[in-house]
């Protein structure tokens, strides 16, 4: 498009050219020296720095580890386990999304969970009550993603605070901070139609941190319920 | 009346070598207005996006060739041009040569020229990546292509940029057929297709430019292309070809 926007300009500033060099002899004099060798040496270094780059540009791919290229396919299914994740079941998430888990005995058969403030938690989360004879809570923090159509950015918003105090886990009651992100992609203008409409740069989506706790039905559990995403039975 | 008889092949090939070797400062003019193309594209012109969503801010840049084609393209436009005028003409006649080597010679170089400023306008934007992905400023993103899109890229500049340099010879050929003839000319088609456009409520320029290089199809695409600049081409000949050789 741009290309096709500015032909004509090109084409209007190659006459003006045209008519100010029009028909003048001098001009050879400048542009037909024959003492070519420096000039054709220095475009040849000019051309094998060019190839270098771009064997090294081939050869060693500059995306950065923290963007992963994903399929549609890939993404939909990502956003599903997400989904299942959030309505208590476990079982699809890969355990690599995993950053950390806890296990904690409960003595006394009361457990709580609680947040310092009010504040929107950084979080999502998921009760599960299991029947397990152990009094054993069991706690797995999994990582924040942001799905943008083709592609997951790991961000640091894994960073939740959270803290066990003998039958009790209190989450941190900060917001994560504000991340910035920028991301920068690279293409070639005659096939930048294409990637616009293959690729739609216009999905974005961003899923909190989720806390998946296990707690034995056995175990008395108090929890505001403002904080909790879902309890599944 | 020669006792010698010479190949049109061996004239035409004597006259290219000639041009390759001796119009150094074109080869300057290349490396020159691509390292500003360069600094153009360095500085992720050609698109950004961005917005937050809870407590994400992000931005996206998007960086592209096009401003090193660009600049590329009025590369050549400027020496097409330069190549029809009568100094270079006077240049060429030291050989023993025709207006039809000559016109054949230039029409090779213009190709030539093409094909070194496709090759390096193409590889130009894997400077900026490198430059990025060794200062690691920011998270960065290289869209993997196929070898097919490689190619197809590869085949579109070459198109813009032989079009622009065939087209722009035309031009100067033209001019060098009768300066007064040429201005008027464009005024008269420039006014026309003014008229047509406000009368009709279109965009002539923008409508042609698209039918001619908005085209999906890569191979369709260079048939368009190539129809063009042989019509151009012949043009320039049969516009020159009862020309003196010093005017």
């Amino acid at each position: 498009m741009i290309l096709v926007a500015l032909m004509p300009i090109l084409i209007l500033v190659s006459i003006v050219i045209a008519i100010l060099r029009f028909n003048s002899p001098n001009v050879k004099t400048s542009k037909t020296k024959l003492s070519s060798i420096v000039s054709i040496r220095l475009l040849m270094v000019y051309v094998v720095v060019l190839l270098v780059a771009t064997v090294w540009t081939w050869a060693f791919p500059v995306s950065s580890e923290s963007v992963t290229a994903l399929t549609s396919k890939e993404v939909n299914k990502k956003k599903q386990d997400y989904r299942l994740l959030t309505a208590g079941n476990a079982g699809k998430m890969d355990d690599s999304s995993i950053i950390e888990t806890w296990t904690q005995s409960v003595n006394d058969g009361v457990f709580k969970i609680t947040s310092k403030s009010s504040e929107q938690m950084p979080l999502n989360l998921v009760i599960k009550r299991i029947d397990d004879s152990e009094s054993v809570v069991k706690a797995s923090l999994y990582q924040s993603m942001v799905l943008y159509n083709h592609y997951e950015v790991q961000t640091n918003l894994d960073q939740v605070n959270i803290e066990w105090q003998n039958d009790t886990l209190e989450i941190g009651n900060q917001t994560p901070p504000e991340t910035n992100l920028n991301l920068k992609f690279y293409d070639y203008a005659p096939i930048n139609r294409k990637f616009q409409l293959e690729y739609n740069y216009g999905e974005f989506s961003e899923y909190l941190p989720v806390l998946y706790v296990e707690v034995p039905k056995s175990i008395k559990l108090y929890v505001d319920q403002r904080l909790v995403t879902t309890i599944s039975e | 009346m020669s006792l010698q008889e010479v190949s049109l092949y061996e004239i035409v090939k004597k006259q290219v070598i000639y041009k390759v070797k001796s119009y150094t400062g074109i080869l300057h003019t290349l490396m020159v207005l691509q390292i500003i193309g360069l600094f153009f594209a360095a500085s992720g012109n050609s698109g950004m996006m961005g917005g937050s969503s809870g407590t994400l801010n992000y931005s996206i840049t998007f960086f592209s060739g096009t401003a090193i084609t660009v600049m590329t393209i009025m590369w050549i436009i400027t020496n097409s041009v330069l190549i029809a005028t009568t100094a270079y003409k006077n240049d060429d006649f030291t050989f023993v040569s025709t207006r039809w080597s000559r016109h054949l010679a230039n029409g090779i170089y213009i190709t030539f020229l093409a094909i070194l400023g496709t090759l390096t306008s193409y590889m130009g934007i894997n400077l900026i990546k490198i430059v990025y992905q060794i200062l690691q400023i920011e998270a960065i993103y290289d869209i993997n292509l196929s070898y097919m899109d490689h190619f197809s890229s590869i085949i579109n500049i070459f198109g813009y940029i032989l079009l622009s340099g065939i087209l722009a010879y035309f031009i100067g050929s033209v001019l060098q057929f009768n300066k007064l003839f040429t201005i008027f000319g464009i005024i008269a088609i420039v006014a026309l297709i003014a008229v047509f456009n406000s009368f009709n409520g279109v965009n002539l320029y923008y409508s042609l430019g698209r039918f001619i290089l908005a085209e999906d199809s890569i191979a369709i695409f260079m048939v368009k292309i190539a129809g063009i600049c042989l019509l151009a081409f012949s043009a320039s000949w049969f516009l020159n070809k009862n020309q003196e050789v010093y005017t």
